[in-house]
């Protein structure tokens, strides 16, 4: 019987992954899809069957409120990284992060922090001579 | 020159204090490169390379490998306690060295993998040595269709790989495989799935999509769990160097195995060490009396990969020297230093040329046995990292994966790159996707499309069957499917009994 729970979500995302990595294989020429097509119609195939075919796993459903905060946070990370660069955002990353948690007590927390930023911005900035860029727009 | 004569003649250029002194250095220097993710033994020699001006041969020499091996076991090092691959070569370590780490025996692992990784490179180093001779005729055998085989078989062993569902396990392995389509096709160049982002027509970087897949993942893993990364020991750690150690020695003929595979891959050139890596472990599993063990801590799991990626270095450096190929990304930077060194690659490195061949090999010895040494004295002290808690060890590792994947290239959106793959590898572990099949057909997918393409071209569509070595090779990798398919079978039977 056909459960919509979280595997099933994520099995129907990849069904429509290769699905539409099949649709999109069909607009190359015939060199460039020798391998992309039977493979996306073969993943595709596979995805079905798993559906329908896979034992019961053990995932837990009640976390999902954690999973979100957890890419939440990574996000809020990136875009720290983004606006102030590697250095300065890696250190305000830990600090927040372990003021927030409260394991540690504030000069231990900002010792860690600190010792993150400054090894970060020696290797970005001294050792590999890098700049913050740049290349974010490559993306989109 | 005589080959006896060459290999003494090599090691008196070598034990002067400078170039020992300047081996110690690269050392040092490798090991701290490669316990950062994403930054292989690549960078750390192409940042070397600006400093070695003025320097001789033998001390050049002595630096640069000596830092590029040491990166590779510092890359064991993070796969084995925090399951981040340093580099894709030390990717068959995360199977069984962080499950190790897992069940409390991080001291033992690191202790087989320094020791397994030691002996490789002297095994290996020996077997070069005495190879240099059948060396050119096994190179020249092997052509496109041998390597698409390979590649084929690499992919069989999937079913060895794939502890849950094989349903599963197959469409982890597709995904790979399409990731790795994402680009300009290889021989007509037309851009594919790049969504018309400048960023996707270079396709998807591997290291990034490593560190997204199996560290990122693990990192919210950790703040969804709320635990440490050794959850399921309490109190001390139950295992000591020593202990893996001995393991290495006992295991003395997977070692040998592990490391003339390790040999002759690197040997070819282009396979590259992490489909060598992946190999080993593949062929311990398959050799193993007890297969159901890996993937959950067996300490043969690391010996294997290790001891491979070990010899790999001297395979690798032999296509470089004797014909200006290089084996792999890490020897094109290493010839690029050869160039301005004025070492010119040639045939007549294996005949004039041999006190220099030889000196090579003797600087991979003695790096072996300084990387061992320098990384069983700190493996204590590493071994404790991951028992720290989850709340101190998330923003501090988080933040040196999302800086490894930023750094690779430079590139502000591997970041966002590695963050998706990170979600992605969650919910595939979560849900029993193993990461391991995806990872394995994406470094395989380029080599398949590649060496089809070309063997098409050149042999026709029935290719395989005009090559004799092919047949050859396809007879074997159908028994050894077939083997493995076999007791997989058996295995889940005795599990339903």
């Amino acid at each position: 019987m056909f459960k919509l729970n979280g595997e099933n979500v994520f099995i129907l995302f990849l069904i429509f992954l290769s699905a539409g990595y099949f649709i999109g294989s069909l607009s190359f020429g015939p060199n460039a899809r020798l391998l992309p097509l039977p493979i996306s119609l073969f993943s595709l195939a596979l995805c079905v069957l798993a559906m329908f075919f896979k034992e019961e796993s053990e995932a837990q459903t009640e976390t999902l409120y954690r999973e979100i905060k957890a890419i939440l946070l990574i996000l809020f990370f990136i875009l720290i990284i983004a606006f102030i660069g590697p250095s300065i955002g890696s250190g305000i990353f830990c600090i927040f992060y372990m003021l927030r948690k409260q394991n540690l007590n504030i000069y231990r927390s900002l010792a860690i922090s600190l010792s993150v930023a400054l090894f970060i911005y020696y290797i970005f900035y001294q050792f590999l001579q890098l700049t913050p860029d740049s290349n974010f727009q490559l993306l989109f | 020159m005589d080959i006896f004569d060459a290999a003494i003649s090599s090691l008196t250029l070598l034990l002067t204090y400078d170039v020992m002194l300047m081996l110690f250095i690269g050392v040092i220097y490798g090991l701290c490169v490669g316990l950062m993710p994403g930054l292989g033994g690549i960078v750390a020699i192409a940042l070397l390379l600006p400093f070695t001006m003025g320097f001789g041969v033998i001390p050049t020499l002595a630096l640069l490998l000596g830092a590029h091996i040491a990166t590779i076991w510092g890359g064991s090092v993070t796969s084995i306690l925090f399951n981040v691959p340093g580099a894709a070569k030390s990717l068959a370590l995360v199977f069984d060295g962080h499950p190790m780490t897992r069940n409390g025996e991080a001291s033992r692992a690191l202790g087989a993998s320094a020791m397994a990784a030691l002996l490789g490179g002297i095994i290996g180093a020996i077997f070069l040595a005495l190879s240099i001779p059948l060396v050119r005729p096994v190179m020249l055998s092997i052509g496109p269709s041998e390597y698409l085989i390979l590649a084929l078989w690499g992919l069989s062993i999937i079913a060895t790989f794939s502890d849950g569902s094989m349903l599963k396990g197959g469409v982890a392995t597709c995904l790979g495989m399409m990731a790795a389509f994402v680009g300009m096709d290889p021989i007509t160049g037309t851009p594919r799935f790049w969504m018309d982002s400048i960023y996707l027509l270079d396709g998807i970087y591997f290291p990034v999509a490593m560190i997204g897949l199996f560290a990122i993942s693990e990192m919210i893993k950790l703040y969804v769990k709320q635990t440490s990364f050794v959850e399921r020991v309490e109190g001390r750690e139950t295992s000591t160097l020593l202990s893996g150690c001995k393991d290495a020695f006992k295991h003395w003929w997977l070692v040998i195995r592990s490391s003339l595979l390790g040999l002759w891959i690197g040997v070819l050139p282009g396979i590259g060490a992490s489909v060598g890596g992946i190999a080993a472990y593949a062929q311990a599993v398959q050799t193993s009396k007890n297969p159901e063990k890996f993937g959950k801590g067996a300490v043969e799991g690391v010996i294997a990969p290790d001891a491979t990626l070990g010899a790999n270095e001297g395979g690798g450096l032999l296509p470089t020297l004797a014909f200006g190929i290089p084996g792999g990304e890490s020897m094109a930077i290493l010839l690029v230093a050869f160039l301005s060194m004025g070492i010119v690659p040639g045939p007549q490195m294996l005949t004039t040329d041999l006190d220099l061949v030889f000196a090579m090999v003797w600087i991979i010895v003695f790096a072996n046995i300084f990387t061992a040494i320098i990384g069983l004295a700190i493996s204590p002290k590493l071994s404790k990292l991951p028992r720290l808690n989850p709340n101190i060890m998330i923003p501090i590792v988080l933040s040196v994966c999302l800086f490894g994947a930023y750094v690779t290239r430079g590139y502000f959106a591997d970041m966002v790159l590695a963050f998706l793959f990170g979600i992605f590898g969650y919910y595939m572990d979560k849900y029993k996707f193993s990461r391991a099949n995806f990872v394995i057909g994406m470094v395989l997918a380029e080599m398949i499309e590649r060496n089809l393409h070309i063997s098409l071209g050149l042999y026709g569509d029935f290719f395989i069957f005009t090559q004799p070595v092919s047949i050859i090779l396809l007879v074997l990798l159908f028994i050894t499917t077939a083997l493995s398919l076999k007791r997989k079978n058996n295995r889940s039977k005795e599990v339903n009994v």
